[in-house]
């Protein structure tokens, strides 16, 4: 049953763009009751312009968005981030790079235009964090030792890319993050930790969740170590997660997807098929998603959600189902209450459309 | 190339290797001259908007305008994330390693790699910005 979104609620608006990411974030309302927003990544500038119109029809409380993120320099990232850094209304407080400079000239085309605005650029790396309200954002990757590798060790732009830990602070959520426990974690109590927990993955794919893994272990007390580590600590445990590159073959290994443990997973796509010769015969397969994303998906019986509707999975008795009922293109909004379970809900948009924000989830 | 543009309309274009998506498919980014523009190399007004052409193995030579001639040169396997082509009828000014600029020059076909010129700008554009932004005390 749908629950109206209350103005504490964080909200996370993953946009059907096509293939890209287009992702607005509702933060809390602050004591006055006024929401801000922030972006992370942008294809589609119109689209986005005009959503942010539809989620403030009252053009008074429209203002400066409080951050736009390009996750990395891939087109299909920052085609439209030139466009909001120029926009009079929505020109964002930061901007946030991931320090890898691409050759291309909407590349260009943002620094060029960051030089001549009142904008704040902030070159990120792992560990930062920021605070709106109750909602912590925390900055996984990319981590300094990937940044250091960027001109020379062949690190690519998937694996530069920014991906952030939103959590909505509630008091039982930290508790649990800190507290000493006294026995095994089960699998329940692990993903009560993360529920209230986004990930946004932007396109990293394995050498960047190796850096991730190390940096942010998943911490569990055994009769080895004891009494050394005595917290349970899972920083990638969370309730949702946008998958990394568009469900690619190489978006991230099952292992990481088991230290998650999602209820949700997000996909950002348009599905492309493709075919090539492999050890002689001819290979057809899906690439976005690709199978092996959705297996290890499913493995951790996560539900799964398409932008474009081309692969819609959920936990059944015995393994995974299709969901033919959300099989069509859209937005996906999801809703992640102060350290409670998120909610989601899939809008009915073409690439090319601009639907109405929900206000129940 | 340039589904807005046809070939023949624009003497140059720049080219950059945006993303390899499989063994087998790659996003280009192909920008236009700017119209009226003679002389060049990577300045704000050179160049028009960037559209995104996906290409194949098969396909690849042709959307990139390389000259039959020199398809042996130009090998899908070579082809990397962030290299910069300028594909067109222009000749070279000054030396071929750090050239002075480029000019049109009806009917001299020509294909070159420049990623190592362009790195050096936005380079230099993306520290002065830190530059920039450090004096404000804005910069991290």
């Amino acid at each position: 049953m749908a629950t109206p979104i209350e103005p504490g609620d964080l909200v996370i608006h993953v946009l059907n763009v096509g293939f890209g990411d287009d992702i607005l974030i509702g933060l809390p309302a602050d004591d006055t009751g006024k929401r801000s927003y922030g972006l992370v990544d942008c294809k589609d500038a119109e689209k986005t312009r005009s959503y942010l119109n539809k989620l403030m029809p009252n053009p008074s409380e429209r203002s400066r968005l409080a951050f736009i993120c390009a996750t990395h320099p891939h087109q299909d990232h920052i085609k439209g981030i030139k466009s909001l850094l120029t926009d009079s209304t929505y020109r964002p407080l930061e901007f946030w790079d991931s320090g890898f400079r691409h050759n291309s000239r909407t590349y260009r085309g943002i620094l060029e235009t960051l030089a001549t605005k009142d904008i704040k650029m902030i070159r990120v790396s792992s560990g930062m964090e920021w605070y709106y309200g109750r909602v912590r954002i925390t900055v996984l990757s990319p981590s300094v030792a990937l940044r250091n590798k960027y001109a020379t060790y062949g690190v690519d732009m998937n694996n530069a890319s920014i991906v952030l830990r939103l959590e909505h602070h509630s008091e039982d959520v930290l508790l649990m993050c800190s507290r000493e426990y006294t026995g095994r974690v089960s699998l329940e109590a692990e993903r009560t930790a993360g529920r209230s927990v986004v990930i946004l993955a932007g396109d990293a794919e394995f050498d960047s969740w190796a850096q991730i893994s190390e940096e942010y272990p998943r911490l569990e007390r055994t009769s080895a170590h004891d009494p050394l580590v005595k917290k349970m600590i899972n920083h990638l445990a969370c309730g949702v997660v946008k998958v990394a590159h568009h469900g690619s073959m190489h978006s991230a290994p099952l292992d990481i997807y088991e230290k998650m443990k999602p209820e949700v997973a997000v996909v950002s796509t348009e599905q492309r098929v493709s075919t090539k010769q492999a050890a002689g015969r001819t290979l057809t397969r899906g690439l976005f998603p690709h199978q092996s994303a959705t297996i290890a998906l499913e493995e951790c019986g996560v539900r799964i959600l398409t932008t474009d509707g081309s692969y819609e999975s959920q936990p059944a008795q015995g393994g995974s189902q299709k969901d033919p009922a959300m099989a069509h293109p859209g937005s996906i909004v999801v809703v992640v209450p102060s350290g409670g379970t998120p909610r989601w809900k899939k809008l009915n948009d073409g690439i090319g459309d601009v639907p109405d924000p929900p206000t129940e989830v | 190339m340039g589904a807005e543009q046809s070939r023949e309309n624009v003497p140059v274009w720049r080219l950059t290797v945006d993303e390899k998506l499989a063994d087998d498919l790659i996003r280009l980014l192909i920008s236009p001259l700017a119209k009226g523009v003679k002389e060049f190399y990577d300045g704000k007004n050179d160049w028009g908007e960037e559209e995104e052409c996906l290409v194949y193995p098969g396909t690849y030579v042709r959307e990139m305008g390389i000259p039959e001639s020199e398809a042996g040169e130009w090998l899908w396997a070579d082809l990397k994330e962030g290299q910069v082509f300028l594909s067109g009828q222009f000749e070279v000014v000054g030396d071929l390693e750090s050239p002075e600029k480029f000019v049109v020059s009806p009917g001299q076909r020509n294909f070159l790699r420049i990623d190592g010129l362009v790195r050096r700008d936005i380079k230099r554009l993306y520290f002065k910005l830190l530059e920039t932004r450090r004096q404000d005390g804005n910069s991290h």
